[in-house]
């Protein structure tokens, strides 16, 4: 099990950095297509699904071809930082934003279309700037949406193997996550490790997801 | 005309419906919006708030300009209030956290409602720690009035803000609102379909219909029924102003005096002693004699003289407009009846009101 640790640490590292990135850049993006009017909205929205549907594989081989210090992207974070994207841990967390982003995005944008506009005016009309009222009544109306795509996003970065396999490689301590030191063990027949592995995965999902179902229903938030 | 004043030039379309026209609007007292369902009434109210962007409309508030072409000041910075027919209370809220979240964006200092006077005005205070999704229609419409009131606001802007209020409540908030609103020189425009809250609260009534915004013109001449309005039209009737000058606790009603006259009313038990209050009077419940009658349960009977007769065009009704103690009175009769009491203009007359149509009720 010790030999687990590491995984475990950087897998855990890896979910908490992508959600909170996800969450500085999903909610502006999760409520811009909640309010737009623009023709472009379904495009929006089809290009922010679209890792749902591709094999993780797809986004890892480009996200690689990406990061290749060769290209433009690669080559100015080498410069910028002296480190490679590919087979780093910040390739990763860049990896695990684009792959988990619709698991932070599609909750988000549901909660905000509840709360409606009507709320919003009233906020408006009583002098709330946008901001204030997007902080001040949208927030706190969207809170179950908050909660449900924070662990969405958490959890499904966790269980992510196919995009880090291809643009993190299996280096142990860097770039080798829980899902891939699984598959390591599974390849050298290692079942016993496996085993703990697999069914640790299973009991922290499980009590996360209960957690959840469970404050949704203590607390729930009356929108309209 | 007052020097301070709303003017508005609405040039709004959206889907298949459009509001246009251009008022001047009175920045004192309380200025009636009337008009049938559809009318654009809240439309109105909206863009006044700043919660409609519709190009082509211009709104100047006093000396600021609201919106003019491209210029657009947002509803947040406006200050005018708008109280929303459905309450739209925030349910993540409890009520005190309602008030407190109008108060807290309010501007500090100067003259305007504070927390205890709205309290006691909309007897908010067994409510103040429900969550507003325990509160009934009536008490939501009570706490949102009183969150529009702690934003302090410049303007208030009221679409059907007493619908959902019992009655006999409502009959006791109207008059009071009204004086305080005086106090507070606090300006509203109000969205409304009861003639009788029309004449209790309004100055002014601004007309609407079919998408086009019609002449302002005084309370009285709109319940008349003389002009714009349909509504006032079909169902004309008067505002009588009196001062109260006592309570019967035996009896239950209220002693009113309207210049040399008093009357007895019911369900006014509220209202301060010396305080003026405005009766609405619908014509149909006004009966008229030309001798004095004995006999009859009808106590209040006030002395007048017909000033006009209009007849009603293909029905059988007449409309008669007495003058009583230099205030205006109408009366809808049949015009058999004003042919057989032989009624014209300058004649003396004694009319009738009863207690009941002026009692409590929901319209």
């Amino acid at each position: 099990m010790s030999e687990s640790l590491p995984a475990i640490f950087l897998t855990v590292q890896l979910a908490l950095v992508t959600t909170l990135i996800l969450f500085v850049i999903g909610t502006p993006l999760a409520w811009w297509l909640a309010t737009t009017r623009t023709r472009l909205k379904p495009v929006i929205e089809a290009v922010t699904a679209l890792p749902l549907v591709l094999p993780p594989t797809v986004i890892g081989f480009y996200l690689l071809i990406l990061f290749n210090p060769g290209s433009a992207i690669g080559g100015l974070w080498v410069r910028l930082t002296g480190d490679t994207l590919a087979f780093s841990f910040s390739g990763l967390v860049i990896a695990s934003v684009i792959y988990s982003l619709p698991f932070m995005v599609q909750p988000l944008q549901t909660a905000f279309e509840r709360v409606g506009r009507a709320p919003l005016d009233a906020a408006a009309s009583l002098g709330a700037s946008p901001l204030d009222a997007f902080i001040s009544v949208v927030m706190p109306l969207s809170l179950r949406g908050f909660i449900t795509a924070g662990v969405l996003s958490f959890i499904h970065t966790v269980g992510e193997f196919g995009v880090v396999l291809m643009v993190g490689g299996n280096i142990p301590g860097r770039t080798r996550v829980v899902s891939i030191a699984l598959y390591d063990h599974v390849e050298t027949l290692d079942y016993a490790a496996a085993h703990a592995l697999a069914l640790g995965l299973v009991a922290a999902s499980l009590s996360v997801l209960v957690a959840v179902f469970l404050i949704n229903r203590r607390y729930p938030v009356h929108a309209g | 005309m007052p020097d301070r004043t709303l003017d508005i030039d609405l040039d709004h379309r959206r889907g298949g419906f459009s509001l246009k026209g251009a008022a001047t609007l009175p920045l004192t007292g309380v200025t009636g919006i009337a008009g049938p369902n559809g009318a654009g009434k809240t439309s109105l109210l909206r863009a006044v708030a700043g919660l409609d962007r519709t190009r082509g409309n211009t709104i100047r508030f006093d000396s600021e300009t609201w919106q003019a072409g491209p210029s657009f000041l947002p509803a947040y910075r406006r200050r005018a209030v708008l109280v929303f027919q459905d309450s739209r209370l925030f349910t993540h809220l409890s009520v005190t956290g309602n008030l407190d979240y109008a108060s807290r964006r309010a501007p500090p200092g100067g003259h305007g409602p504070d927390r205890a006077e709205l309290i006691d005005l909309l007897q908010l205070a067994p409510l103040m720690t429900h969550r507003t999704a325990d509160l009934s229609g009536g008490e939501r419409q009570r706490v949102a009035l009183a969150r529009a009131l702690s934003a302090r606001p410049r303007l208030l802007l009221l679409d059907e803000a007493f619908s959902a209020l019992d009655a006999s409540f409502r009959q006791n908030l109207l008059p009071a609102l009204r004086e305080r609103l005086a106090h507070w020189q606090l300006p509203a425009l109000m969205v409304s379909h009861s003639a009788r809250e029309m004449a209790v609260m309004a100055d002014h009534v601004l007309p609407v219909e079919n998408g086009q915004i019609g002449a302002l013109c005084e309370r009285d001449a709109w319940l008349a029924g003389s002009e714009g309005g349909s509504k006032a039209g079909d169902e004309p009737g008067a505002v009588l102003t009196g001062r109260i000058t006592g309570h019967d606790a035996r009896l239950h009603l209220t002693d009113l005096r309207i210049g040399e006259h008093r009357i007895a009313l019911p369900g006014l038990t509220e209202l301060v002693i010396g305080s003026e209050a405005r009766l609405y009077v619908p014509a149909r419940d006004v009966t008229l004699a030309v001798d004095a009658v004995d006999g009859l349960s009808v106590q209040n009977r006030l002395p007048g003289t017909v000033a006009a007769i209009t007849d009603r065009r293909d029905t059988a009704w007449c409309d008669v407009e007495l003058e009583v103690a230099t205030q205006r009175l109408c009366a809808r009769i049949t015009r058999a009846a004003a042919e057989a009491l032989v009624l014209k203009p300058g004649d003396t007359v004694i009319a009738l009101i009863k207690s009941a149509s002026l009692a409590p009720r929901q319209d």
